[in-house]
């Protein structure tokens, strides 16, 4: 990769993790406020709400921007990941309160399911940037 | 309107939020009747039990068969001169005794019982429907059921599984977990716990269930407290107010409310009921849907101080209740 194309990385790297560090901190607010008036009744899926920005956002673009040769996701698989986490987040979210509140719904499957869809789907997109287009035009 | 890199972003968001909406709805607003209730079976007197299936909320199919009969001997459907006070009410089939204890820093209400026939121990669903999401008042179903005495009862309508019959008839047979515990009231007027994972709702049915209640812990059996000291309901792990259905002897029952969540009373912990209620001399006792949901009625008045938030003393909506009654 040219200079300039590893500059451009890094800004994209910094930035994205950055909104992804705001988002965990959001996580962990709403979780603490929501368990804190739960009456006692805990939920993993809530406590642990933060773990999907933090290790699917900061840690994975931390970890992207440590390797050199990896190039940052193209437009197609950066939305793909994004929507991925969020999915998670949210199935994550909705489980925590159903869970609190002591019911279920077969509708928080969807969550997972298209969370682990999209993240399958904007890993191919970026192989496939990978394979078909030269390093230097990330 | 949106830069084009956001307009993913800014689509897929409102999909997400949109869809949250309907799951959320779904889950807790939108009613979904499964099947109605005749009202002369859902507060029937009569003393034959039809046991057929009545639904699936599954949409299995199942069927079963059974009539449950009791002595005709043993009960009077005739209501002379009962003679009602605050706290009590007497006839010649229903005696009610409602006592307030203090323990453990909190308020509970305890509503002995004693009836000449296992019938008049029932129970009703909200709206005389099961299905999900349709709710009431402990106290206006009640009131649909005329019950002289009521408390909440499992809630079956927060979950799609667990066991459940009632009044004679299987509505759900999907087992909620292997070692989930029920409540099973036989037509005798019995009590018996059960593990879903041992016995199915057909063969419970076979062996005379009339009313199955699938919440749970079993905090008593046999006389013993069944509870150990960080045991509790699901992921709720404080005081909290409490709903319990217990057997002191043949057609002799507690039905027990305890406050919480206030700065009056705190609440109980699974083991702190257990143990208290082991003093009254109950041989089994059963914990029913607690928290808001735990709702006292005596004679159209509630008892005890129903509460969600602790801010607010207000009944919750709730699916179903055990009551007393003709």
């Amino acid at each position: 990769m040219s200079a300039s194309v590893i500059e451009l990385k890094k800004r994209k790297i910094r930035k994205t993790v950055g909104v992804y560090l705001g988002i965990t901190a959001f996580c962990v607010l709403f979780s603490t406020v929501y368990e804190h008036f739960s009456h006692g009744v805990n939920s993993n899926a809530m406590i642990f709400l933060f773990a999907y920005p933090l290790a699917g956002g900061v840690l994975a673009f931390g970890l992207l921007g440590l390797i050199k040769k990896a190039p940052f996701p193209g437009r197609v698989s950066y939305n793909l990941y994004n929507s991925s986490i969020a999915a998670l987040a949210a199935g994550s979210c909705f489980t925590g309160v159903l869970e609190i509140y002591g019911t279920s719904s077969d509708l928080g499957t969807v969550y997972w399911v298209t969370g682990v869809i999209l993240i399958v789907l904007s890993v191919i997109f970026y192989l496939m940037s990978l394979v078909f287009k030269p390093l230097t035009e990330q | 309107m949106f830069k084009k890199p956001y307009r993913w972003a800014a689509l897929y968001a409102a999909v997400l939020i949109l869809f949250t909406l309907y799951a959320v709805l779904d889950t807790f607003v939108i009613p979904r009747t499964y099947a109605v209730v005749e009202p002369n079976s859902q507060t029937e007197s009569s003393l034959s039990y039809s046991s057929s299936s009545a639904v699936n909320d599954n949409n299995s199919s199942s069927s079963s068969a059974e009539t449950v009969s009791q002595s005709e001997s043993s009960k009077s459907s005739v209501v002379t001169d009962p003679i009602v006070t605050a706290s009590s009410y007497q006839d010649a089939n229903i005696s009610i005794t409602i006592t307030a204890y203090r323990k453990y820093g909190t308020d509970i209400y305890v509503a002995d019982v004693v009836v000449s026939d296992a019938s008049y121990l029932k129970t009703a669903f909200a709206q005389s429907t099961f299905g999900r999401n349709i709710t009431e008042k402990t106290s206006v179903i009640a009131g649909e059921t005329n019950a002289i005495l009521a408390i909440n009862g499992d809630y079956y309508g927060a979950r799609k599984t667990g066991y459940i019959i009632r009044n004679g008839a299987i509505y759900r047979s999907t087992s909620y977990d292997s070692s989930q515990q029920d409540l099973v009231i036989y037509a005798d007027g019995s009590f018996g716990i059960i593990t879903e994972g041992e016995i199915s709702v057909e063969k419970l049915l076979q062996n005379g269930a009339v009313q199955v209640l699938s919440f749970g812990p079993a905090l008593i059996q046999n006389g013993t407290v069944a509870v150990s000291k960080n045991e509790e309901v699901d992921k709720a792990m404080i005081s909290n107010p409490r709903t319990v259905l217990c057997m002191i002897d043949d057609l002799h029952y507690l039905l027990v409310v305890a406050d919480g969540r206030t700065s009056e009373s705190t609440g109980l912990s699974l083991y702190e009921m257990a143990q208290f209620l082991q003093t009254l001399g109950v041989k089994t006792a059963y914990n029913l849907d607690g928290g808001g949901s735990s709702t006292m009625v005596f004679n159209g008045k509630v008892i005890n101080n129903p509460t969600t938030n602790g801010r607010q003393i207000t009944e919750r909506s709730v699916s179903d209740i055990v009551c007393i009654g003709y």
